[in-house]
């Protein structure tokens, strides 16, 4: 430009200028020449003041530089277009808002192409994950990678991922250099990672301390970490750096993507980087270049070992081949079940099991007072028509099933008791003379009985008589001190007396027996002997004279006198007992001498 | 949400790592573990006035043999340093890396943990020693990882001091 060589105009050039028009005079005229003596430049000048004053002509002269200025700017780096963004941005809100119609007009050619596109990628993606589904389930790799997941407790997916992963940079950080602080992180999809935060802190220190150990300075930075089968690659900028945190062997085009990030954050964020103070929102702009950097590469889908219609077919045969091996052992353990209930059964005798023609074949012997066998069958969850079965009926040996016979034949009332060991049956308690004349001998005949024993079984009429008698003798008539007469209380009690004895007669009858009864008369511990013997003597007259006035046989009684106490005896109460009369009942088979009792 | 990194600086075996425990995971172990390099750990501290996502540079002790790399110091917003009470030399190394810290960061705030309060009557400094650090306009907060003793406060105190330095920066 010439203006910074030469010296500009006086101010009041211009003026002179503009006033151009009016000049009329000689001395104005005189002085236009004088001016062009001394500025020989002067038109040119005054030229050039009148295209800085006009915009009309100002604007025509940008218009025709400005698509080679904007050419060179594009060839010099991202920065023209960076700058234009928001305008071009804000123009086409402007120009939706105002009028959709005219975008839709312009963007329609590319619209069909794009959406075509973006559906034939997605159906594309579509196929190429079921075919690695397929792949994956029913080939053996695939099968040994869900044992791995089931074993390393990952899930299904992450297993196929890392085996069919050549490389994914699965988490980018930017960085502050100076603090090392987090100021934005991406991670790539279903993946979780540890505290982005605590992760660039590690990083930064790691970084400080190599570059102090090597005496690298500033400009010196790690630019690879190898972590197991992780890799960091950290690519610096002047204020921040980006790290990316790779599975797999990623190729060298990633370097390159990282630089590009780095680059073009600095000079979008140059200033806040510069000033950053802990506040990581405004680096919230940084995302798009950072998941740019997420890459990802998978292995080639290999050759498959076979196609997946056999593969299915195979899978099929092998359920079926499974079900009818479960089937068949769960129909077995079934089967051995029932026999082992049936075995151990009383009174059922398996003699033949086995499956013929596809349905089970069963013949045994039954006991009828043994378990039905069709409801065993049914508790063991067959059907009435999957066994054909066939039952001998026979008569069991069992205790339980002898008794059971015996019971059934005899018909045993309730007092008697029946037990049965090694085939001997035993009769005890008591039972009617007719019953035991009767039943005892059909014993023998009942299947399972080889022999009787009836010695304890006793006829129910004496045993009826004795109860009799034994009612009789807990009564006890008292007397008074001295006196063998009775007073009106006692008195009471020889009706119920004579019902008593008059019972006990009738049942020794019916049981072929003769009574008679001693009646003993006793006294207390006091008095003297000979006297008390006496005074006893008359007590069972009493009581004997009462009886046969009040009906009874006087042959029935015979009287006795009790000894006389030897212990004294130092209760009233006790001693009021002592002063009495009971009686003593025995039982004799008719005609036996009256001596012998029961 | 606003970050700051905050070292932790003092003698070896002063208790640094434990305070970090404490702070971060409520957790102490009498376990002595020696920090190698450096372990960060963070925790977000929110009150009515600020919020503040700490990242916590848990340093190696210093001691005859080793000294804390100043790049490792780069970028903190605040520091705390702790003293064993049991051992009075460590005050010395605490103010001695305090020098160094304020001269490779700047005023920055710094808050002193004088740890291991719980065993107090085996201290070997004495309250002078704690007034001369008062006097020089250094907060000074008595501190024990293993009961919690002073543990939020003096984390408080230097969080308080790093949000109003934010605030007027």
């Amino acid at each position: 430009m010439t203006t910074g060589s030469v010296a500009g105009p006086p101010p009041d050039e211009r003026d002179l200028d503009r006033k151009d028009p009016d000049v009329s005079r000689p001395a104005d005229e005189e002085l236009v020449r004088l001016q062009t003596l001394l500025f020989p430049e002067r038109d040119h000048w005054i030229d050039l003041a009148r295209r800085l004053d006009e915009p009309a002509v100002r604007a025509a002269e940008t218009a025709a530089v400005l698509p080679e200025s904007v050419r060179q700017a594009l060839t010099r780096g991202p920065g023209l277009a960076t700058t234009i963004a928001p305008v071009v941005e804000d123009a086409i809100h402007t120009s939706v808002r105002r009028d959709p119609g005219r975008l839709v007009d312009a963007i329609f050619p590319v619209m069909g192409p794009a959406i075509r596109r973006s559906i034939t990628a997605t159906l594309r993606d579509m196929i190429q994950s079921l075919n690695n589904m397929l792949d994956t389930s029913v080939s053996w790799r695939g099968l040994m990678w869900r044992l791995e997941a089931r074993r390393t407790g990952k899930s299904f997916a992450e297993i196929v991922l890392l085996h069919t992963l050549v490389y994914q940079v699965q988490q980018v950080l930017l960085i502050h250099r100076g603090n090392g602080l987090l100021l934005q992180h991406v991670v790539a999809e279903s993946l979780s990672l540890s505290d982005p935060s605590i992760v660039s802190g590690m990083l930064t220190a790691i970084q400080d301390f190599v570059n102090d150990s090597f005496n690298a300075g500033r400009e010196g930075t790690l630019h690879t970490m190898q972590v197991g089968e992780l890799t960091v690659w950290i690519e610096p900028g002047p204020h921040a750096y980006v790290a990316a945190i790779v599975r797999g062997h990623a190729p060298a085009d990633l370097r390159i993507a990282l630089q590009d990030a780095v680059a073009r954050i600095h000079g979008e964020q140059a200033l806040l980087l510069e000033r950053f103070n802990g506040d990581a929102a405004p680096f919230e702009a940084c995302r798009p270049l950072l998941e740019a950097c997420l890459q990802s590469k998978f292995s080639e889908r290999r050759q498959r070992f076979m196609s997946w219609p056999l593969g299915v077919a195979l899978v099929l045969v092998v359920a079926l081949l499974g079900t009818w091996a479960f089937v068949t052992i769960r129909d077995a353990r079934q089967w051995d079940r029932f026999l082992e209930r049936l075995r151990s059964e009383p009174g059922v005798v398996v003699v033949a099991a086995e499956r013929r023609g596809g349905q089970y074949v069963l013949s045994g012997l039954h006991d009828p007072l043994a378990a039905d066998p069709a409801r065993l069958q049914a508790e063991a969850g067959y059907a009435p028509g999957d066994i054909s079965s066939r039952w001998e009926q026979y008569y069991a040996a069992d205790p339980a099933f002898v008794l059971a016979r015996a019971a059934a034949l005899l018909e045993p009332p309730s007092t008697t008791r029946l037990e049965c060991a090694s085939g001997v049956l035993t009769f005890s308690g008591s039972a009617p003379r007719a019953w035991i004349a009767e039943r005892i001998r059909l014993a023998l005949f009942v299947p399972g009985v080889q022999a009787v024993r009836a010695e304890k079984l006793r006829p129910q009429e004496v045993v009826d008589a004795e109860a009799r008698a034994a009612t009789l003798e807990q009564r006890r008539f008292l007397f008074a001190p001295d006196r063998w007469t009775l007073d009106e209380s006692e008195r009471s009690a020889i009706p119920a007396v004579v019902a008593d004895i008059r019972a006990l007669v009738s049942a020794a009858r019916i049981a072929g027996l003769d009574v008679s009864i001693e009646v003993t008369g006793r006294t207390d511990d006091t008095g003297i002997g000979t006297e008390n013997a006496r005074l006893g003597a008359r007590r069972a007259d009493t009581v004997v004279t009462a009886l046969v006035a009040a009906g009874l046989d006087r042959q029935l009684f015979s009287g006795a006198v009790a000894p006389p106490v030897s212990e004294p005896v130092p209760d009233s109460s006790q001693r009021a007992l002592l002063r009495s009369v009971q009686f003593r009942a025995r039982l004799t088979p008719i005609g036996d001498p009256p001596g012998r009792s029961r | 949400m606003t970050q700051a990194k905050v070292c932790m600086l003092g003698a070896f075996a002063a208790g640094k790592t434990s305070l970090v425990s404490r702070y971060v995971r409520n957790e102490y172990s009498e376990k002595y573990l020696t920090t190698v390099g450096v372990r960060i750990e963070r925790k977000v501290v929110r009150s009515a006035d600020h919020e503040l996502d700490l990242v916590l540079w848990d340093l190696h002790g210093e001691d005859e043999f080793q000294r804390v790399r100043h790049s490792y110091l780069r970028g903190a917003a605040g520091c705390l340093f702790v003293v064993d009470g049991t051992r009075g030399p460590t005050l010395d190394t605490a103010l001695r890396m305090q020098a160094e810290a304020v001269t490779t960061l700047g005023p920055i705030p710094c808050v002193f943990a004088i740890n291991k309060a719980d065993l107090r009557a085996s201290w070997a400094l004495e309250e002078p020693d704690l007034d001369l650090l008062t006097a020089r306009g250094l907060s000074v907060i008595l501190t024990s990882a293993k009961t919690s003793q002073g543990v939020e406060e003096a984390f408080a105190a230097l969080v308080d001091g790093i949000a109003k330095t934010h605030a007027h920066g």
